[in-house]
């Protein structure tokens, strides 16, 4: 049974692929440079779903089970997050490009980096700890949660090099800068359900039937919420304080970091219940 | 109004302001980097040693400020008493306005102009006030009121969507509410360990008041271990799952019994049996010993015995007594018998003492190995290691957790407020028919931003057929 790492090569080569067209495209202003991307990047997204699929099957359960296999997923996720987007004309095709460009550059890069020689694409079998249909619960839901939240970042940062600019028209720059930070306040908003529910609860209660209690202040548990607080932050200030533009931006951009620092730093920096490396 | 009232009144405002939410929100965030940063005390082994590392200061900062036990300091408890506080006043201050919002009748509210978008319609009155309610219910306005009769020049509706929706904010903060309260009764949690080899399946292990040191556990009942085991992944070997069968005793009948798995716990009496860790307990191995008579050289008797038992040697008058053994036997710098566990290529040893039974020889302690070292003195008997067991080991863990179910109760609160709040975000509309135009207005922000496309959706349906 295939381990689904030629798909994942070809998912990685397809996303390198959209980056390159998507910026020739964008710098030469060929739309149908830009309409191929989009293109590729549906390919290259359906290869990693086929990936994954054969993985979970040679795996017999689902395929998140070391740093590897998360790394996909987590590309996975955030690509999903970036085309449920697409169907939205909410922007202009420009803006969705130079969005695209940037989830190919961070769908390529989360897939090279599971790609490296440190990290072993072979199947190991499941330790008896990650043995449960929470796991699937638990990950899958973080995932797809931080994949809106990756997406609410881009926007951030765009929000954030938009702002700056100063050669843009007030008026267009205003309405571009608006669309933007309502793409933060919507991805968030979907995603933040998600990601509570999988990350905080569904977690808590898997805790609770594999170790006998639902919360430990395990270093992943502790960044797991405090990520969730930066974003009830996020909330908060922008739904009744009113809050809106550079300050409620480089909020989205500090929780993803946050959220990324829980998923890949906390494994490597600091030991805990979630080594699973 | 007197000054201590005054007071009274800008603290309680403070303790319901947002600012206050958002500073808490800040301070408890910097609260848990700093505790999943630091290593924390109770779950780091060598904390102490780390926190000398850092150096005088840091060693001083973290200890004063309990920068080492975060989430038990008084600071840390102090701030979630304060937003637990935080939280029931501004619910409780919001939740009337809210249920009012959502379940009061719709009241029509003057209109202004900077909040409306106008529609024109060539449409006779009535068909178009049947037009805009059918719109709005295809709008997910299921109950549009009309606030005036269709009748009359002015028609006025209220239209609201997701009503309840309202209720979301409220319901998250109970739910955090209630899951404070879970972890506070969290507090009364009591959890033990138990471990058994494989030599005592089928041992009762008696309840007691107490955790005493061994021997018994402090359940309101007997527990037995029936069996466990191991389940491995054949083509690599690898541990897949383990499992023991329990059963419970209480004056000598059987309250309950069944398997615990990892994952799988088994609950009695409201107490969670977890199968903790399967392993090999060398503290419990069977030995097999060759006893030598040194004079001559041969092997005179065979004894076999476990890690605490006692045997006779049948050919002369010495009693043995198996101590401690070994798995990779090794002395340190000091010349202290050291255990190096599981190591490959290392040699097995049992510390016995021998105790001679009827004479005046002194007692003495010997290190049995699986040859016989070259010493310049002997005693009567050498003994050599022939071979070694290490017996499976299982060890249970116990817990009473009794505010769990409280707390899934505050996370089904939350997560039916979030969807509320956040995706089924409530809508309100006013609507005005005076003549030919159609004025709509939305009463929230959110509402405002969506106010375009709705007025879209009700222009298009406003439009007369298309002549064929």
């Amino acid at each position: 049974m295939s381990n689904g790492v030629v798909f994942f090569d070809a998912a990685t080569a397809g996303y390198a692929a959209v980056f390159f067209t998507l910026l020739v495209g964008l710098v030469l202003r060929r739309q149908w440079l830009c309409t191929l991307a989009r293109g590729l990047f549906v390919v290259a997204f359906l290869a990693q779903s086929v990936g994954l699929i054969l993985r979970g099957v040679a795996l017999g359960g689902f395929p998140v089970t070391n740093t590897y296999e998360s790394l996909v997923f987590y590309g996975w996720a955030f690509s999903l997050g970036y085309l449920g987007l697409l169907p939205f004309r909410t922007f202009s095709e420009r803006m969705r490009d130079t969005i695209g460009l940037l989830a190919a550059l961070l769908a390529a890069a989360f897939m090279v980096l599971a790609s490296s020689p440190l990290r072993s694409p072979e199947i190991v079998p499941l330790v008896p700890a990650l043995r449960s249909h929470w796991l699937a619960l638990h990950v899958s839901l973080v995932f797809v949660g931080e994949g809106f939240f990756t997406v609410s970042f881009v926007a951030g940062l765009l929000y954030l090099i938009q702002s700056r600019r100063r050669k843009t028209p007030w008026s267009e720059q205003r309405e571009r800068l608006a669309r933007l930070d309502r793409l933060i306040y919507q991805t968030i908003a979907i995603g933040f359900p998600f990601f509570t529910l999988g990350g905080l609860f569904f977690g808590a209660i898997w805790a609770k039937h594999a170790w006998g209690r639902y919360w430990g202040w395990d270093p992943k548990e502790t960044f797991m919420l405090v990520t969730w607080l930066v974003y009830v932050l996020y909330l908060h200030v922008r739904l009744m304080r009113g809050w809106r533009g550079t300050r409620t931006a480089w909020i989205a951009v500090i929780g993803f970091l946050l959220a990324l620092f829980t998923f890949a730093g906390v494994n490597f920096l600091i030991r805990g219940l979630h080594s699973y490396v | 109004m007197t000054g201590p009232a005054r007071f009274l009144l800008r603290t309680f405002a403070w303790l319901r302001s947002l600012r206050l939410a958002v500073l808490l929100l800040a301070l408890i965030t910097l609260a848990a980097i700093i505790g999943g940063i630091v290593p924390q005390a109770p779950i780091t082994p060598n904390a102490e040693e780390i926190y000398r590392a850092y150096g005088p200061f840091w060693h001083r900062l973290i200890t004063r400020l309990a920068f080492d036990d975060v989430f038990h300091s008084w600071w840390f408890f102090g701030l979630l008493g304060l937003f637990a506080v935080h939280l029931a006043l501004c619910t409780g201050m919001r939740v009337r306005e809210s249920l009012r919002k959502a379940f009061g009748k719709a009241v029509f509210a003057p209109l202004s102009d900077a909040e409306t978008v106008p529609i024109e319609t060539t449409l006779p009155p009535g068909e178009a006030v049947d037009r805009v309610g059918r719109s709005l219910r295809n709008l997910g306005f299921r109950r549009a009121v009309l606030v005036s009769e269709p009748t009359s020049e002015r028609t006025q509706w209220v239209a609201r969507r997701y009503r309840l929706g309202i209720l979301g904010a409220d319901l998250v903060h109970v739910g955090i509410l209630v899951i404070l309260v879970g972890g506070l009764l969290g507090a009364l949690r009591q959890e033990g360990t138990f471990r058994l080899s494989e030599w005592e399946k089928g041992l009762r292990i008696p309840a007691c008041e107490t955790n005493a040191d061994g021997g018994c556990v402090p359940l309101p009942f007997d527990v037995q271990i029936d069996d466990f085991g191991v389940e491995v992944y054949p083509e690599s070997g690898r541990t897949k799952m383990f499992w023991a069968d329990l059963s419970f005793w209480s004056g000598g009948e059987l309250v309950e019994s069944g398997r615990t798995e990892i994952n799988r716990p088994l609950t009695v009496h409201g107490i969670g049996f977890y199968p903790w860790r399967y392993g090999q307990d060398p503290a419990a191995a069977e030995i097999r010993l060759h006893a030598v008579e040194t004079e001559r050289g041969i092997v005179t008797s065979e004894i076999v015995l476990r890690v605490g038992e006692t045997a006779t040697l049948p050919d002369a008058d010495l009693r043995v007594t198996a101590l401690r053994f070994f798995q990779t036997f090794a002395l340190d710098d000091t010349g202290q018998a050291v255990d190096l566990g599981n190591v490959a290529g290392g040699h097995p040893a049992i510390l016995l003492q021998i105790d001679p039974v009827e004479s005046e020889a002194p007692i003495y302690r010997d290190i049995a190995l699986p040859f016989l070292p070259e010493t310049g003195t002997r005693p009567a008997y050498a003994f050599l290691l022939a071979e070694s067991r290490i017996p499976a080991s299982m060890q249970i863990h116990f817990v009473r957790s009794p505010g769990y179910r409280v707390v899934w109760t505050g996370f089904l609160l939350v997560m039916i407020g979030l969807a509320g709040a956040l995706y089924f975000a409530p809508t309100t509309v006013r609507l005005t028919m005076d003549g030919g135009r159609i004025t709509i207005a939305a009463e929230s922000r959110r509402a405002r931003a969506r106010l375009t496309n709705i007025a879209e959706a009700i222009r298009l349906d406003l439009e007369p057929p298309r002549e064929v």
